[in-house]
């Protein structure tokens, strides 16, 4: 069995007195799509963010493909792709210029990029896009661009914060076929999101997190096992401990009737 | 004053020093203990930059008028100073509203206020800036009106020294907004075809022709030939334009002209007026104008899918370039240097014939011209980066490969500015053929390595993990301050120790002197070497 590509162990993040990541443990091994679902503000991103070397760390230990996340950090942005959760371009750029601006800062050869980005357009469908201003361009649109800036060098570890945000359905296809290929390649895949939907048709493994710690992790199968129901949202409800929301639901009623 | 448009007014600003704090670790800290206390650490740094800014500008001209009182004929020192400081109170507010209001923009501050059934005043721009920002400035003026009425025992002047000085204000706002509102109009509109747009050009020329005879207007009113042509009564309406000194001070005047000063300066001021509405409400629709209307006029029939083969730094210029150029907010920022000097410049031009100025003095003043660019351009390159500064954390680019590559555009920006202006003031002094060359290529290079410095420094104070980048994040007019005061440090060491040599090696601080510029050059080239040293070694 290949080792580990990511391994963290005892991840602690602070910011200021708050402590948005508290003793994360993680194993993710090359050819795994592993899915992290945690709700809103459960530090899904900062987890995601230091992996891929863009922020720093309070305690622990991260390695990826042997790499000190905060040691080696332009070795581990030459080999990840990282799409954030809402996608931060040069709007004032075109499409096909600031892709061949990421091309070359992270110097792919010229042929090459080219291919890539050609087919990368007509698979997402945005050639008549690619010479407008980014700036101008539909929230779904730019998703794909920067999806696409993520995976032009074909990074060993890809990153998505929400990756399926804003995608239409055909796109969505594309990404799952596409994510399938790479983790068929022996590439390793990080996703992460809180539409359970998505987590359950695309990952082969998932963790937990909430509040910053991992609560579960496993295959679908060892979460159904262990939590004992069957939907993912069940699961996903009862290990994070906000399983009966019929009270919530109740207050909200009354109080919009009232 | 409208309670709803003040509190709009507070939260634009808390908003912009929000956004510039909220990745720095110490500002987490107080957040990551309660959101009271971040909202608190955010009031108290508003009040405490105003302050700081308000309290240099009245120590800065405490000390000038200092200087003049120990003259003789004080009062008529005071005068020829307060065109100095009246001119500068307008430069300032052209300049702080166009930071400002570049926020603004780039943030689109305004976009959540739009769905909500409220009319967003136009009035909460310029207020917005002027209780937060602008009226900061004119603390400038207290010193030399306290000094003047302790003088001359007139009260008068501190009516109207106050009146005119509102009225600087409200021009350099008003040259602002007509900045904003003519040169976006032409960028946006130009998007995609603007390396071709001789339209661009003429405007952004045409303003700077429009202002610079503004300046002179306000600075050397001497040098307007009209001057001298206007006759009898009517030169007195339109003397307090040209020489503000008439309504600032008008009792040092004959006793008729107290009332024309005076009765002037009431047309004046509603004349801003009349301009600053105008202009106020065309230039409050563009900025809140949303940014995607203006680029549909983006090419989208080409099918081209690659761009030429390009080296790493030529790649990461070719971004840049196209990023401050394409946003007319980025470009206007490039621009405010040019302006800000001004004066300056224009000084040097009137009085470069003057025989006791050789070039050497001229290169002396056009070092005002790098303290300026260099630290001004530090600023605005790594700004201009904006929410893009994730894109660039998340790229496997060194420190330093950001730095020279933001060296890069700012070096050439410098250049195309400072070499037509060197030629020119060299063909009037008729200075030797070599200092042609020496000259500029010395300003050229003191420019590269103290914005190669700044660079660095403003580079390392973006933290890791930061989202954006705006001016407040590096503290803002604080942070300009200081490093125009790192800038002149470096620049003049290499200038001063080569007078030095000269005097020393032959007794003279000589004129138009091949062997200073050498001497500078080499001096100047030694520093270059020392300022790249650090930045390769940065991490």
């Amino acid at each position: 069995m290949n080792p580990p590509s990511i391994v963290i162990h005892n991840l602690v993040k602070n910011y200021g007195e708050t402590r948005a990541l508290d003793g994360v443990d993680m194993e993710i091994s090359p050819g795994e799509i592993f899915g992290l679902l945690g709700p809103n503000g459960s530090g899904k991103t900062t987890l995601l963010r230091i992996i891929c070397s863009i922020l720093d760390y309070t305690s622990g230990y991260v390695r990826v493909s042997g790499l000190d996340v905060s040691r080696d950090s332009l070795k581990v942005k030459r080999i990840t792709g990282y799409v954030p959760e809402t996608p931060v371009l040069y709007e004032s750029l075109t499409p096909t210029e600031f892709l061949n601006f990421i091309g070359s800062v992270r110097r792919i050869d010229h042929e090459t990029l080219a291919r890539r980005i050609e087919s990368f357009a007509s698979a997402f469908e945005i050639m008549d896009k690619m010479n407008t201003f980014i700036g101008s361009l539909s929230f779904g649109t730019k998703q794909k661009v920067a999806i696409m800036a993520a995976l032009i060098h074909d990074p060993e570890i890809i990153i998505l914060d929400e990756g399926m945000n804003g995608l239409d359905p055909r796109s969505a296809k594309i990404l799952k076929n596409l994510l399938n290929d790479y983790a068929s390649r022996g590439r390793t895949i990080i996703f992460s999101t809180h539409v359970l939907e998505v987590a359950e048709t695309v990952c082969t493994r998932m963790s937990i997190i909430y509040r910053g710690k991992i609560v579960d992790t496993g295959t679908l199968e060892d979460l159904r096992e262990r939590s004992g129901t069957s939907k993912l949202e069940d699961i996903f409800l009862n290990v994070t401990g906000e399983g009966d929301l019929g009270p919530v639901i109740k207050s909200l009623r009354e109080t919009m009737s009232s | 004053m409208n309670h709803d448009i003040f509190e709009l007014s507070r939260r634009i600003v808390a908003e912009q020093r929000y956004l510039a704090l909220k990745d720095s670790p110490k500002f987490q800290e107080k957040t990551g203990r309660s959101a009271t206390q971040g909202a608190r650490y955010i009031e108290r740094l508003i009040f405490i930059t105003y302050g700081v800014t308000a309290v240099s500008m009245i120590a800065f001209s405490s000390f000038l008028t200092y200087t003049q009182i120990k003259l003789p004929n004080p009062v008529d020192h005071l005068q020829t100073l307060s065109l100095l400081l009246y001119a500068y109170i307008f430069l300032i507010s052209l300049y702080s509203f166009i930071m400002f209001t570049n926020i603004v923009r780039t943030y689109r501050l305004f976009e959540p206020l739009k769905p909500l059934p409220t009319r967003i005043g136009r009035q909460v721009l310029p207020l917005s800036w002027f209780v937060f920002t602008g009226s900061s400035s004119l603390f400038v003026i207290v010193p030399i009106l306290w000094a003047y009425i302790y003088i001359t025992g007139n009260i008068l002047s501190a009516f109207t020294g106050v009146l005119w000085a509102f009225i600087m204000l409200g021009l350099g706002y008003t040259a602002g907004s007509a900045m904003i509102y003519i040169l976006s109009g032409s960028v946006e509109r130009k998007r995609g075809l603007w390396s071709g747009s001789i339209s661009t050009i003429l405007r952004v020329t045409g303003f700077i022709a429009f202002f610079i005879l503004f300046e002179i207007a306000i600075q050397i009113p001497q040098e307007i030939p009209v001057l001298p042509s206007i006759r009898g009564h009517l030169a007195y309406l339109f003397v307090p334009l040209l020489n503000s000194a008439y309504i600032i001070f008008p009792a040092a005047q004959p006793s008729s002209y107290v009332y024309y000063g005076i009765g002037a300066s009431f047309i004046y001021a509603l004349l801003a007026i009349g301009l600053f509405i105008v202009v106020n409400s065309r230039t409050f629709s563009r900025v809140t104008q949303t940014e995607t209307v203006s680029y549909n006029a983006a090419d989208t029939s080409q099918k081209k899918l690659h761009e030429s083969k390009s080296g790493f730094y030529l790649t990461i210029f070719r971004k840049d370039v196209r990023n401050i150029f394409r946003k007319s907010q980025n470009f206007l920022m490039m621009l405010i240097p040019v302006f800000l000097v001004l004066p300056t410049l224009l000084s040097i031009f009137f009085y470069s014939s003057d025989v006791s100025f050789g070039s050497i003095s001229i290169y002396y003043s056009m070092l005002a011209i790098v303290i300026v660019s260099s630290a001004f351009y530090s600023i605005v390159l790594i700004i201009s980066e904006g929410n893009g500064i994730s894109v660039l954390q998340a790229l496997p680019v060194r420190l330093r490969d950001i730095i020279y590559s933001k060296e890069y555009v700012g070096a050439v920006v410098f250049a195309a500015i400072v070499a037509p202006i060197s030629v020119l003031f060299l063909i009037k002094t008729r200075g030797n053929p070599i200092i042609f060359f020496l000259f500029p290529v010395n300003l050229v290079i003191a420019y590269v390595y103290s914005s190669l410095y700044n660079l660095r420094r403003l580079m390392r104070k973006v933290p890791r993990g930061a989202t954006t980048v705006n001016f407040y994040s590096f503290g803002g007019n604080t942070e300009l301050v200081v490093l125009f005061a790192i800038t002149a440090l470096l620049i003049s060491l290499p200038t001063l120790l080569s007078t030095a040599i000269s005097y020393i090696s032959l007794g003279i601080t000589f004129s138009h002197s091949v062997a200073f510029y050498l001497s500078t050059l080499a001096l100047n080239l030694l520093s270059l070497f020392i300022v790249m040293n650090i930045v390769n070694n940065s991490k």
